[in-house]
């Protein structure tokens, strides 16, 4: 013979009322848990976000601005190729009275020839990269007298072509041996 | 509010008619009765009936028929005098100005009418007092343990004690709760039960009211007995007349001396008051009786005080239903309304939470939209940033050709130049050499130190226009190329800045390249 169970004894209502309240406290704080503090911590995330996009935002409006001087970007960058088209033509101008290629060789040969000038070594130099100087240079190396240095220095201004000693060293030798680094 | 004040105000309100009931022990009397044109007048019976009393339900439908047929139309209300319902006066420490609550009044009431509703409660195998059907078996537990009460106050001085007295009556729960639902299964609400003994008090008015007088309700079994002083009730009383008939010597008993008023069914009343008239007795002869007959008085006074006609202070009813109890006092009520108010700050907060989330959503949409735009702005000002690097790098470049390379090809010669004016037998420059910084080292020999001096000297003048100085001349001993003994001297020339018509000395820092290889 198996023993009675104990019947349970039906709750009182003020049990009924505590069990009802901790029900609603427990949902409370599962919503609060589970809802209200994942959508806070979403909303602050956003609003940072936000905030961070719009302080980018602020940033690159400000330098359009400052890029545009108050105008309208593409207003902006018109004139800013319009100016470098100017400015490209200006320059293309001023490098014409380079020559164009090597017959400023000859030039060079004949005005070394009439000042007394010995051309011992003549090759091309390199420019640096990003030179913004970016012209080509001939390094040479003469065997001469002062007065033929000055002489065929004086007489690169007679040239056809622009060639300007943008370096120079001189041994006075005797004989008097000169590098020079012309700008072709 | 007392029930009088209450049902007066329904009446006052429109509700003019009412079907008045009354039973005793063998039928159900109904009266259509609506209240006076003009106000202070009596109350008019449209039509009455009467249905034996076999069962409440059939009663009622059996009256309300009968009422139809008579060509009246039965009012929505009823009221219903019965013997069940117990009357008594009572002295309750309760001010008719400042009343209990409801359910306290109702629990004190209740308390003080246990004796007479103990007193009026029948044996359990014996009809009930009155021969209600309503009763059955057991109903004398009923009675004590489930009543229901009404009260109206009496008005007066209080006593001695501080109480006051109050018109008060009972009926068993179960006995109202039948009586509810028979009228209502004929679609007439219950609105009141009177008690058989002093309602038909309540139907006397002016004069009949104002004079001292005993009102006797005849109702099968019981005789109820209300003694009136000052148009108020002074007693109230139920006999039980055990099976014998009411006899013109116990209305004297019961009333005693002075003027009585019989009510009860017509038959009845007027068959007693005739026996008391004719009564061969020598009590009734020397005692002074003035009889009076009030037909279906309960029926009047209950419809009369219903309809706020008159009779306050000389009758009360028990309501037809419970009074409402407050709605917050109620355990279920209190169980949703704190669920309402948990579910309503639940959907504020969720509502905020919304608010809020959809805010930031909204300001990042559009600080996203912003920096989508200002994506787009930033390629144009890359692009504008780039065309300005190059229009530097392009004026830089002609600023070099322009300005820098027409310098050289002014200070180069000029240097050469000065060189040469500055020099004398007494001196020969041995090298000249570029520096990184713009400047030119010079060494030579001379044969003294004044002429490195003056070499120096004459070379600064020489050098000026070209806007560059001398400066670090410093002489030592040497011997010269030919073995002579001299000075041997070093110094630099340097530019100064803006002095001379070609500007200043531009460096060319690495200018000198390395030859090219093959």
């Amino acid at each position: 013979m198996t023993p009675a169970r104990p019947k349970l004894r039906p709750p009182t209502p003020r049990e009924v009322a505590l069990l009802g309240l901790a029900g609603l406290v427990f949902l409370g704080l599962g919503y609060l848990r589970l809802r209200w503090k994942p959508a806070r911590a979403e909303a602050a995330a956003l609003a940072e976000s936000a905030e961070a996009v719009d302080a980018q935002a602020a940033m690159v409006r400000n330098r359009a601005a400052a890029v545009g001087g108050g105008r309208p970007l593409d207003r902006a960058h018109a004139e800013m190729a319009a100016a470098l088209e100017a400015e490209r033509r200006a320059l293309a101008a001023v490098e014409a009275r380079f020559a164009p290629d090597d017959s400023l060789a000859a030039d060079l040969a004949a005005l070394a020839r009439d000042a007394g000038v010995e051309i011992r070594e003549s090759a091309p130099g390199e420019g640096r990269a990003g030179d913004p100087y970016a012209r080509p240079v001939r390094r040479l190396v003469v065997k001469t007298s002062f007065a033929g240095l000055r002489a065929f220095v004086a007489g690169l201004a007679g040239l056809r072509y622009r060639a300007t000693v943008v370096r120079i060293e001189v041994e006075a030798g005797p004989p008097l041996v000169a590098t020079l680094v012309l700008a072709l | 509010m007392s029930l009088a004040a209450s049902l007066g105000l329904l009446a006052g309100a429109g509700r003019r008619r009412v079907l008045a009931c009354a039973v005793d022990g063998r039928e159900l009397r109904a009266a259509c009765v609506r209240a006076g044109a003009g106000r202070g007048d009596a109350p008019v019976v449209e039509a009455v009936a009467a249905a034996p009393l076999d069962d409440p339900a059939a009663a009622v439908a059996a009256a309300v028929e009968r009422l139809r047929r008579a060509g009246a139309r039965p009012p929505a209300r009823a009221v219903l005098v019965l013997p069940d319902a117990t009357p008594a006066c009572l002295e309750l420490p309760v001010d008719p100005a400042r009343p209990l609550e409801t359910e306290r009044m109702q629990k004190l009431v209740r308390f003080e009418l246990e004796p007479y509703l103990a007193l009026q409660a029948p044996a359990p195998d014996a009809r009930p007092a009155g021969g209600s059907s309503a009763a059955a078996p057991g109903a004398a537990a009923v009675a004590l343990a489930e009543s229901v009460c009404g009260y109206a106050p009496l008005g007066g001085p209080p006593a001695g004690d501080g109480r006051h007295r109050w018109l008060a009556c009972g009926v068993a729960r179960p006995v109202r709760d039948l009586w509810v639902q028979a009228f209502r299964r004929s679609g007439i609400g219950l609105a009141a039960l009177y008690p058989l003994a002093g309602t038909a008090a309540a139907a006397l008015d002016g004069e009949a009211a104002a004079r001292p007088c005993a009102v006797l309700e005849v109702g099968g079994r019981v005789v109820g007995c209300a003694r009136l002083s000052g148009g108020a009730v002074e007693s109230v009383a139920v006999h039980d007349l055990g099976g014998e008939p009411l006899t013109a010597d116990r209305c004297l008993d019961l009333a005693g001396a002075g003027r009585v008023w019989l009510s009860g069914s017509p038959a009845s009343v007027d068959e007693i008051a005739e026996a008391i008239r004719v009564c061969p007795c020598e009590r009734c002869h020397t005692v002074e009786v003035e009889v009076e007959v009030a037909r279906d008085g309960a029926i009047l006074g209950a419809a009369r005080h219903f309809l706020g006609l008159g009779g306050s202070g000389r009758a009360c009813a028990v309501p037809g239903r419970d009074a409402a109890t407050p709605l917050l006092a109620r355990p279920r009520a209190r169980a949703l309304a704190a669920v309402a108010v948990a579910g309503l700050a639940l959907a504020a907060i969720e509502g905020s939470v919304r608010s809020t989330l959809g805010r930031a959503r909204d300001a990042h949409a559009r600080a996203t939209a912003a920096a989508a735009a200002a994506r787009a702005e930033t390629r144009g000002v890359a692009e504008i940033e780039g065309l300005g690097r190059e229009l530097e790098r392009v004026r830089a470049r002609r600023a070099y050709i322009e300005r820098d390379l027409a310098r050289r090809e002014a200070l180069v010669p000029g240097l050469l130049d000065a060189l040469a004016a500055a020099g004398s037998a007494e001196v020969a420059v041995d090298r000249v050499r570029e520096d990184d910084r713009g400047g030119f080292g010079v060494e030579g020999f001379a044969l003294a130190f004044h002429d490195a001096q003056r070499f120096a000297r004459d070379l600064e003048a020489g050098v000026k226009p070209l806007g560059c100085r001398v400066e670090g001349l410093r002489v030592f001993e040497k011997r010269g190329r030919l073995g002579l003994e001299g000075r041997g001297f070093e110094l630099r020339i340097v530019p100064v800045g803006p002095a001379g018509p070609a500007g200043p000395v531009v460096a060319f820092p690495g200018a000198v390249p390395a030859p090219r290889k093959p």
